[in-house]
This record gives structure tokens, sequence and C-alpha cells, in this order.
């Protein structure tokens, strides 16, 4: 346990001392604020013109500001984590740290674990950024609480499915770039698999529509929550963590 | 024989890897598989927005047959359906819920005689019904219909000048009876005017006449009971009896039959156009009638006129 924590820190430190950290955090922060005040205009908007036309339309700040908003987050995540991990195992492997890891008294799962938690605090950094952004809706009006959290819950589930997904992709290839693309391929995979059940409803398009973290993210959006996708959501983390491992495992019998 | 590469650590590995991988992802499969059939929602919205009612929640748990629910609309509005509609499809293993767009699969949609976007049908084995529209209510309503057994009749009164549902015409009924069985309901004309004969025709100008000279039961449709009521009666089988528009007066046998058929758990459906004395068509005023229309205490206003224009605005 402590294992973990040390690597955790110090995988941590490398991405605050560099400016990888910071400029993600900064990025995010600027798109996140853009779409924040994009959202919040054409709801003020609408309340002003249903107001002038007399017709009294359900202000409802979670259904017109928060739900398309956190969609909008998770694809911006799309772009974010590649970013993260790719430089978790890959930067080790082209600077030949990575005997030194694996040969030392730390098991794979420890490696491996404090890793992808680092890459899960960065991301938390970075989400908390965007919570700003929503602290000014508590501050003029009241919108609904829980479905916020619910949402963020689904943000943080979802980004460590990604993340899992990047830190496996990240071990295989020395190469950062080769790493982030394959990375960003996969992930927009994932996210574009929904597409299919538009226009196909056969057993195959419901399963493969199954696996796009979209369907799933969904209904945390709405404020739901449900325990298929808290599922779904945790075994991709543990496959994603499982395919490292066996990764990892590989290097040594690998010649 | 180059087959040592077969026997090397490297192969061997690589494929106690692949089982191993290829096991966990079975493992993974079944457990998805089983939430997803078997998933709790907790919806945290204040309002609960996107929960289903406990009504709801009752009758489809306690279906008994496989439902399948069936929408069309352009792929375009799936998403907004879904919202509702993965509601129910959660709630039993026994309900499907199918999204079908009528444009990429037109065969399906016109076996199913499908006209408008944005239709649903819920069917429960051999019944198909309609859902208005998406709403819980409607769609909860067309479930429960769909799943009552035992058909539903509705009994048209004639005999005194109401319009009949065979006339064809601008004053006639055809179109409701056309509608009535669009919805799985079976339509039968019946008389309350104390004489057996089913096929009243429309316009005859016999008025009720007091029963108690004719011993023969007018129980239409069944089996003669030996010792029946001799009077006039609503079937039993009706359930729901329809007056359309009568022009002559309503004697008082058969309003008392209409009387004692809805205080005893019947439905009816009265319409009594205007009582406009225009001369070569005259409609009564059906005093008795509207006596027991207050007696309920609903009162007959003759004063509501209502335009299909656009605006939809009543003025009186």
């Amino acid at each position: 346990m402590k294992n973990i924590w040390i690597i955790c820190r110090k995988e941590l430190k490398s991405y605050f001392a560099s400016p990888i950290a910071y400029g993600l955090m900064a990025f995010f922060a600027a798109i996140s604020g853009y779409f924040f005040y994009v959202a919040v205009a054409i709801f003020v908007r609408r309340g002003m013109e249903s107001q002038m036309m007399g017709r009294g339309m359900p202000m409802d700040m979670g259904e017109w500001i928060v739900r398309p908003l956190l969609m909008n987050i998770s694809v911006i995540g799309l772009f974010l984590i590649p970013m993260i991990t790719m430089r978790l195992f890959a930067e080790e492997k082209r600077t030949g740290t990575i005997e030194l890891l694996a040969t030392s008294p730390v098991r794979d799962i420890d490696i491996i674990l404090g890793k992808w938690l680092a890459a899960m605090l960065l991301y938390l950094a970075i989400l908390g950024t965007s919570a700003l952004n929503f602290s000014f809706l508590f501050m003029y009006g009241k919108p609904d609480w829980r479905p916020l959290l619910v949402g963020y819950l689904g943000l943080i589930l979802q980004g460590g499915c990604l993340l899992a997904i990047g830190t496996f992709l990240s071990t295989t290839t020395r190469n950062q770039i080769i790493a982030g693309t394959a990375t960003f391929a996969v992930c927009l995979l994932l996210w574009v698999l929904d597409w299919v059940s538009s226009y196909e409803t056969a057993a195959w398009a419901q399963v493969l529509s199954y696996l796009s973290v979209v369907t799933h993210f969904e209904t945390f959006a709405k404020g739901v929550l449900e325990i298929k996708d808290i599922v779904f959501y945790l075994s991709m983390i543990f496959f994603g963590l499982f395919l490292t491992a066996r990764s990892m495992e590989s290097l040594r019998w690998r010649a | 024989m180059k087959t040592d590469w077969i026997k090397t650590r490297q192969t061997r590995y690589t494929a106690y890897a692949t089982v191993y991988i290829a096991i966990i992802l079975a493992v993974l499969g079944v457990v998805n598989f089983l939430a997803k059939r078997h998933t709790k929602s907790w919806d945290s919205t204040a309002n609960k927005r996107f929960s289903l009612s406990d009504q709801t929640g009752k009758v489809v748990k306690n279906l008994k047959q496989d439902v399948r629910i069936r929408y069309f609309d352009r792929t375009s509005e799936f998403q907004r359906a879904k919202d509702l509609l993965d509601r129910y499809d959660n709630l039993s293993t026994r309900l499907s819920v199918e999204y079908i767009d009528p444009d990429k699969k037109p065969q399906v949609a016109k076996a199913e005689n499908v006209r408008t976007y944005g239709t649903i049908f819920v069917q429960a084995g051999a019944k198909k019904e309609e859902a208005k529209s998406l709403t819980e209510e409607e769609l909860t309503g067309a479930l429960v219909r769909a799943l009552k057994s035992g058909e539903r009749t509705v009994c048209v009164v004639s005999g005194s000048g109401e319009h009949s549902l065979d006339d064809t015409q601008r004053t006639g009924y055809s179109a409701v009876k056309e509608a009535l069985e669009k919805n799985n309901y079976k339509t039968r004309t019946i008389s309350l005017l104390g004489k057996s004969d089913e096929t009243a025709k429309p316009g005859t100008v016999k008025l009720g006449e007091a029963p108690a000279a004719q011993p023969a039961k007018v129980k239409l449709g069944e089996a003669p009971a030996p010792g029946a009521a001799a009077g006039i009666a609503v079937p039993k089988d009706c359930t729901i009896l329809l007056v359309g528009g009568p022009r002559y007066d309503y004697m008082e046998p058969a309003v008392k039959a209409i009387q004692s058929f809805v205080e005893g758990g019947g439905r009816a459906l009265l319409m009594l156009d205007p009582p406009l004395k225009l001369g070569r068509e005259e409609t009564g005023d059906n005093a008795a009638l509207v006596k027991v229309l207050e007696s309920w205490g609903v009162t007959l206003n003759k004063n509501l006129w209502s335009t299909p224009a656009a605006s939809g605005s009543f003025s009186d």
C-alpha cells in the first residue's frame, strides 16, 4: 500500500514539475469556461424569449445547462486523457528506467496502481477547474446539486476507465507520440461505437453500443445512478489495469 | 522441422497470457450482462424527472407475458424517446423496446401501418394498442389496455333517431365506428325500446312503450334465461354505452335502464344534440334523460360552440 503511494507521489511530482499539468489545467479551464458561458447565454436568451412570447417555459437549469455542459466536458476528456497517460510508461521505456523499476522490490501491481492513481489525481485536479464554473450557478440561482454530483461521479468514473486504457497503451511502446495517438484512437472508437445503435437494433449492434462510454455517461449526466453503468465503468477500469499487468509481465519474458 | 518456436518460452507465455485475457474478458462480459438485466437505478433529481410512477412499476413488474413497445420516429428523435422508454425497458426483462426509423425500415413501418412520426405501439401477445403521445400516462394506459383480457364492446343505442354507425353521410357515425374498431373495441347496436328487434332502423317513430305488456326479454345476444327480469336493460356484456344524439325523447323505461347501468358500474357516453327545432328535423329535449343527468350532478348546458379553428379556442 505504501509503495503505491510512493510511486503515485513520484509521478505526480514529475507531472507538476513540468508544464504538463499546468498546461492541461489551463487549456481545460479555458475551454470548459467557454462552454459554460455559451450554455448560460443560450439559457438566458431562451428565458427572455419565452417571457416576451408570454409562454411560460420550464426553466430548468439542470436540463439546459448542467446536462449539456457535462456532456461537453466528457468530450474534452477524450482529448485530455491521451495527453495525461502517454508518458506514464512510454517515457520510462525510452529512458531505460523501466528496467530499474521492474527489478526493484516493488510488485508489478503496485507500480501500475501507483501510476494510474497519479493520472487519476491529475485528472481530478483538471476537473476541479470546471467546478468553479458551476459555483457561479449556485451563487445566482438554486440548481439541483444532486444531479450535478452524480454527473461528476460519472465524469470521474469515465475518466478512470479511459485512463486505465491509456495506461495500458502506454506500456506497449517506447514512443510517447504513438502511445498518445493510440490512446486517442481507442477513446474515440469507444465514443462513436454508440452511433451504430442509431441505425441498427440487432443483437450485435446492441452489444457494440453497450461498449461505448457515451451510452453509460448519458445516464450520469441526467442525474440517474444506475448500477449497470457503475459496473460497466468499474469493469473497464479493471480490464484496462489487468491488460497493463499482462503487458508488464510480458516485459520479463520477451526477448 | 522448424517447429521449435512452438516449444519456446515465449510462445508458452503468450499462450498463457492470451487464455488468461480471454477468460477475464468472458467473466467481465457475464458480469456486465447480469448487471444490465438486473439493474437498479436511483434518480437524484428533485422532482424525479427520470423515474416512473409506482403504478407503472406495479403494472410492469407483474407482467406475465412478453410485451414489446415499438417506437417509430426519425433517428434524431430517438434520444428524447430513450429518456422515457429506457426506463420501461429496465423495469422488467419481459418488456422490450424497439426504436425503428420508418425512413430506414419502410417495410416494417408499412406492416405496422404507421402513418406519422412518433407513433408508439404497445403489443402484448396478439393485442396491439397505440399510445397517443410520448408520456408515461399514455404508455402505461396503452400497456394496461393491451394486457386486459376480454373484449370491450361499445353498445350504441338506436331506435330513437340516433346517429347511426352505418351512416356514412356527414351526420353519420361511420367514422366513429372505424375509430372504435381501430382501438380494439367491438361495436354493437342495441335498442332500448322494449322490442327484441336488434336492427331497429333509425328514424322509426317508435317511442318507448311500456314493456309490461311484453314479457319478451330484451337481453340481446345472450341465451335467454328462463326467469329473466321482464324489462328493458342494457346488456351485461356492454363495456360502454353510447348514446349518440337521439332525435326523439327517451321514455322512462329506457332512461331507467341507462340509469341502472351506469349506477351499477357501467360506463356511458351520452352525446345530446342541441334541441334545435329547425322545422325539418326536430330534436327533442329529452327531458327524462336530462333529469337523470342532473341527478348525477351533471348539468346539460346547451350553449357551447366549438369550432375546429386554428386557435383551438372555445367561445360561448
